[in-house]
């Protein structure tokens, strides 16, 4: 029963970190599964897509969150990611577990770079004047997408790398469309919201169908995380991202080193 | 006067999109909830051990053909796999609301893209369990 119950209390965290954060709740699960839980990393990333979807339903049920996701941008950009999402999670099923670790960690340390030049982003717009309307810019202003074409490439990359290795994508759909596309951070975040669901959604039955979804596992992973990115979705705007983001960068370089070094220990021990 | 007509009745019916997309996940989550409690009480019933952290991935997952034929009736594990299922099919839901927004606008790129991503969706289903 303690088992069951910690998973349960690791998807609280990752959910709650996933909707704070835009990111889905995958780049904790599959780490805290494989890292704590000892569970094969298959199984891992097969609960970690059921965690993806959960986050995605979780803030679609708080109205306010989604109300800012652009649709139609969010189903063409889909069109490349889910035929991504398939090509990669047929592609995992083929990969050993330790080459998977090595790969995600890559993810992860890519993911913490990424974080920490959002942050520094962040703080020179901060300096910069007329924030306010800066910030009103950023969420709400008018905007024309462009480069549909780079932006449905890179999206199938976002894709391929969300079915090989149990995570939202999040962290490659959020730049395309905010640095590629044109589109406003604001909105990007909530359509990557919608989006990595969708794209969970399209390699998740090819990892049940495998038997890489363990109902004992995704079942009590799924509740806690459902809850927490409820909690996270009404608490997003009472907390101060700055402090969440110094937490989770020192998490994800934690996690990458970790699950880099054992999957590289394997080979060695091979 | 008359160009800001269309353009507020799209909002309204983005709007009225929102809602329901909303609703029908709250729904389709709640259903997927009762179904893995009813499941979690039927395994705690069915005298079953319950499994440490070495026995966690022993629970084999039901087949879709199991689930559909109800062979696997009472059986906690069908519950638990089958409240997944309908998890993993919010995200669907949410893109057949679209399509229906789409096509009450007439908005045909997005009904195509909304068709597109479904018929992906479909074909990693029929991939999975041919």
């Amino acid at each position: 029963m303690l088992v069951l119950t910690l998973l349960f209390l690791v998807g609280v965290v990752a959910g709650l970190f996933g909707a704070l954060l835009g990111l889905g709740g995958g780049l904790f699960l599959v780490p805290a599964l494989s890292l704590l839980f000892h569970i094969d990393l298959h199984l891992a990333i097969g609960t970690s897509l059921v965690g993806v979807i959960a986050t995605s339903a979780g803030v679609s049920c708080v109205s306010s969150q989604s109300k800012m996701n652009d649709v139609p941008l969010a189903l063409n950009l889909e069109l490349g990611t889910t035929a991504g999402a398939i090509t990669g999670s047929l592609i995992a099923g083929m990969l050993s577990p330790q080459f998977l670790s090595i790969l995600f960690g890559g993810f992860v340390l890519m993911m913490a770079v990424y974080t920490v030049y959002k942050g520094f982003a962040a703080r020179r717009r901060m300096r910069e004047p007329q924030v306010r309307q800066l910030r009103e810019e950023l969420f709400t202003g008018s905007y024309k997408v462009k480069n549909w074409g780079m932006g449905v490439a890179m999206s199938y990359l976002a894709g391929n790398v969300s079915g090989l290795s149990g995570v939202g994508g999040g962290f490659i759909k959020v730049p395309i469309m905010y640095s590629v596309m044109g589109v406003p951070l604001g909105v990007a975040t909530a359509t990557s919201n919608f989006m990595v669901g969708i794209t969970a959604a399209a390699s998740v039955f090819v990892y049940y169908a495998h038997g890489y979804i363990a109902p004992l596992i995704a079942v009590p992973t799924a509740f806690g995380v459902f809850g927490g990115a409820i909690l996270g979705a009404k608490l997003y705007q009472r907390f101060d991202v700055r402090f969440l983001r110094g937490i989770l960068v020192a998490v994800l370089f934690y996690i990458s080193g970790q699950m880099i070094w054992k999957g590289v220990m394997a080979y060695v021990r091979k | 006067m008359s160009a800001s007509k269309p353009e507020s009745r799209k909002e309204t019916v983005t709007a009225e999109m929102h809602r329901v997309m909303t609703k029908v996940t709250v729904i389709a989550s709640f259903l997927a909830g009762v179904l893995m409690l009813f499941g979690s009480v039927l395994y705690l019933f069915s005298g079953m051990p319950i499994p440490g952290k070495s026995s966690l991935a022993k629970v084999p997952t039901p087949t879709l053909s199991q689930l559909l034929t109800g062979r696997e009736y009472l059986n906690p594990s069908a519950y638990l796999g089958l409240g997944l299922i309908v998890l993993s099919l919010t995200p669907i839901l949410r893109i057949i609301v679209a399509l229906t927004y789409f096509w009450h606008i007439k908005s045909k790129r997005n009904m195509l893209a909304a068709i597109g991503v479904l018929a992906i969706i479909v074909l990693s289903i029929v991939l999975a369990w041919r």
